[in-house]
């Protein structure tokens, strides 16, 4: 059943619980939150009747999508999997999660500081997962959990209703986690290329090191071994625009005999991960293609590449060592004075391990 | 204002200089201080430590009734509600402004009560004895004969206080300033002025008075709104009640502007599609609001976003959400009243 209607809600805090308990935690640095339900209704209708026999509500499906900052605080992704036992996309493909949205009252008169209700939505899986960083704004978090079950409790003080899972938080003093030491809400500046020391390279000839980002050599100005060397006058060799690494992890419901929930949102494996990388574009897109392949004269154009991304404030994404790369999309300069841009979009599979050290599972740092 | 009042007063600021009434035919003006006075003056106002600080008289006002809590309160809503009036007076049909103008009317006299009573024992502050000490010196250097001679204020027949009383009763407030900014002859020589690149006052930017920078500052106010897309016409320019009105209502399409880029810039592509949307309150930077101020203002401009058909649902759920304690999904009025129109439609 589709939903035309859009309510908008403000509200105070988001907090992530593991699936199971009442631990909920705040998501610092949350911009903006929304949520979608429908009802899966199946018309049942009967011979010699014109009426509907029975209008069946199968299950609801319960989507629920944020965005946060990257600040040094814990990831969504990491406190909505803090159960799993290892930080592949595999090991934390089977954690789910509570999520509490607090809100305010809808009439204005009432908004005297207690949050009133709180949204409540249990059984949680990751969906979609997404980073973006880019020369403009703040980087970002982008998740999308979905769910079969979405409740609303009344919270208001003194209303007899039930007390809340998840508090929150009235502060006005809230600051990005360490702030000298992270960077605060990272930013272009922030961002990670520089390999000081001698690091062992891997099986692609690109640094093997989790301190700095590793980009694939194909990309006009980044060296054989993955490193974006600076130039003389300390600008880059090559002009990263934004780099976004994505996954959607399309979720499939198995279910059982004797139960209307499924038991289990199965990832289907393997699931492709996406890595778009913008650059500005100082010469080519340094890309051949030909029928008998240029790369290894055996049919090949393509090489396996390594892809990492480190921010200052602690993220690291590792898409492993077998990225390819799937298109690159040249966009001219126009005479608007827009720069002429080169996208390079990597494809791999499974390998989207992310690690960031206030990961609440500090055995997955 | 009569038309020979404002053509006095028009005059009287072109030249820059106050006439005092005196004997007869003796006349005596007031001129702009040399900057010399105007800086032993501030000395003089700086060195004063006769009289209350705001803080003493604050506290000397509320232990002896004379202003209360009460009073603080009234005046802000009476401040409030006249920014409503003026607004009901732009929004409201022609025929029923006189209602709204004379509500208007009965709350500015209330108001200027209140202000009086607010400010009756000023003459005690610290600040007041100093401006008034500042003012006398002033003034005493700044008279002149005919002739344009200084004149001592011993040899004259008026005393000090005489003057000052003078010039504070015979200058023009801020509401006539700006019925002069209005006025033709005004206009033209503004206009003039203009055409000619050349300034209407013979003094300099910082010799100007009080009275002139308010006069080219109304002038040029007006100026602006004439240029405005919206410009509401030269009638409601002269409506002061009316003018307000249109201001207060540009002010807060402005502002419901600004709120709507604001809120629109957190929402992302993905969750532009949802059902609900939930924006976190993000306090303001270096805001001194108490918490609940703040809190109750984002409310306000989130809600603005929700139409009609949103604020009924989202008050229909509130409502079962309050009674029932948890409500789930599907129970949630809205849900419950769509599912049942998808129901029939799905009927024969």
């Amino acid at each position: 059943m589709s939903n035309n209607k859009r309510l908008y809600y403000a509200c105070e805090d988001i907090g992530i619980a593991p699936d199971g308990t009442n631990s909920f935690v705040r998501v610092h640095g949350v911009q903006s939150a929304g949520s979608n339900v429908s009802f899966n209704l199946d018309a049942i209708s009967e011979l010699g009747q014109s009426a509907l026999y029975e209008n069946k509500e199968v299950l609801p499906d319960v989507q629920f999508t944020a965005q946060k900052v990257l600040d040094g605080y814990p990831l969504m992704y990491h406190m909505a999997t803090q159960s799993s036992t290892t930080g592949t996309l595999q090991g934390r493909s089977r954690a789910k999660c509570l999520i509490s949205v607090i809100t305010f009252d809808d009439t204005l008169d009432s908004a005297s500081g207690v949050p009133q209700s709180e949204c409540l939505m249990s059984g949680m899986f990751p969906s979609s997962i997404s980073y973006t960083f880019g020369v403009d704004g703040n980087f970002t978090e982008d998740m999308t959990f979905v769910g079969n079950n979405r409740l609303w409790r009344n919270t208001e003080n003194g209303a007899g209703g039930p007390a809340p899972l998840f508090s929150g938080t009235s502060i006005n003093t809230d600051t990005p986690y360490a702030i000298t030491g992270s960077g605060g809400v990272n930013r272009r500046w922030n961002f990670l290329f520089d390999v000081n020391s001698i690091q062992p390279l891997d099986v692609n000839g690109q640094v093997n090191y989790n301190g700095a980002t590793i980009l694939p050599p194909d990309i006009e100005g980044i060296s054989s071994s993955g490193v974006n060397f600076r130039n003389s006058d300390g600008t880059f060799k090559a002009s990263i625009q934004s780099i976004t690494a994505s996954v959607d992890l399309n979720r499939q419901d198995i279910f059982e005999l004797g139960n209307r929930n499924p038991y289990f949102k199965f990832v289907q494996f393997p699931v492709q991960v996406t890595c778009a990388i913008t650059v500005n574009a100082k010469k080519w897109d340094n890309v051949s293609a030909t029928y008998y392949g240029v790369a290894d004269g055996a049919g090949n154009n393509l090489f396996n590449r390594s892809i990492k991304i480190k921010t200052l404030e602690g993220t690291f994404i590792d898409l492993g060592v077998k990225n390819k790369l799937a298109s690159t999309d040249f966009t001219l300069g126009d005479t608007g004075g827009q720069n002429g841009t080169v996208t390079y979009n990597y494809t791999t599979y499974n390998d989207f391990t992310v690690k960031h050290p206030q990961d609440p599972n500090v055995s997955l740092r | 204002m009569t038309k020979e009042q404002i053509d006095f007063h028009i005059k009287r600021l072109l030249s820059g200089e106050f006439i005092l009434d005196g004997n007869d035919d003796d006349f005596l003006f007031l001129k702009v201080p040399s900057k010399k006075t105007q800086m032993i003056a501030d000395k003089l106002c700086g060195d004063n430590d006769l009289g209350m600080t705001q803080e003493e008289l604050d506290k000397f006002l509320e232990m002896n009734g004379y202003w209360t809590m009460t009073d603080e309160v009234d005046l802000k809503n009476l401040q409030e509600s006249l920014e409503n009036m003026k607004l009901d007076l732009w929004y409201e049909d022609v025929e029923k402004r006189d209602v709204i103008r004379n509500k208007i009317k009965k709350t500015n006299l209330v108001i200027s009560q209140l202000i009086h009573k607010l400010h009756n024992y000023d003459y005690l502050l610290k600040s007041y004895i100093g401006i008034s000490i500042k003012s006398k010196y002033m003034l005493s250097k700044s008279v002149f004969d005919e002739d344009d001679n200084p004149v001592m204020i011993d040899n004259i027949y008026l005393s000090i206080d005489s003057i000052l009383q003078q010039y504070f009763n015979n200058r023009c407030n801020d509401n006539q300033l700006r019925e002069i900014s209005l006025s033709e002859p005004w206009r033209r020589f503004w206009e003039a002025a203009k055409e000619n690149n050349g300034a209407i006052f013979t003094s300099s930017g910082s010799d100007l008075t009080d009275e002139q920078i308010s006069l080219i500052s109304w002038t040029k106010f007006f100026d602006n709104v004439r240029e405005h897309p919206e410009f509401p016409g030269e009638e409601v320019l002269s409506d002061e009640d009316l003018f307000d009105g249109w201001c207060f209502h540009q002010k807060n399409k402005r502002s419901g502007e600004m709120d709507k880029r604001d809120i629109n810039s957190r929402i992302t592509d993905n969750i532009k599609g949802c059902g609900e949307v939930f924006l976190i309150r993000q306090h303001e930077e270096n805001s001194d609001k108490p918490v609940d101020v703040d809190q109750r203002s984002f409310v306000n401009k989130v809600e603005k976003f929700n139409d009609g058909l949103a604020k009924g649902a989202k008050a229909a759920r509130a409502k079962a959400i309050r009674e029932k304690g948890i409500v789930s999904e599907i129970e949630l009025p809205d849900n419950q009243r769509d599912i049942a129109m998808v129901f029939a439609n799905k009927g024969p």
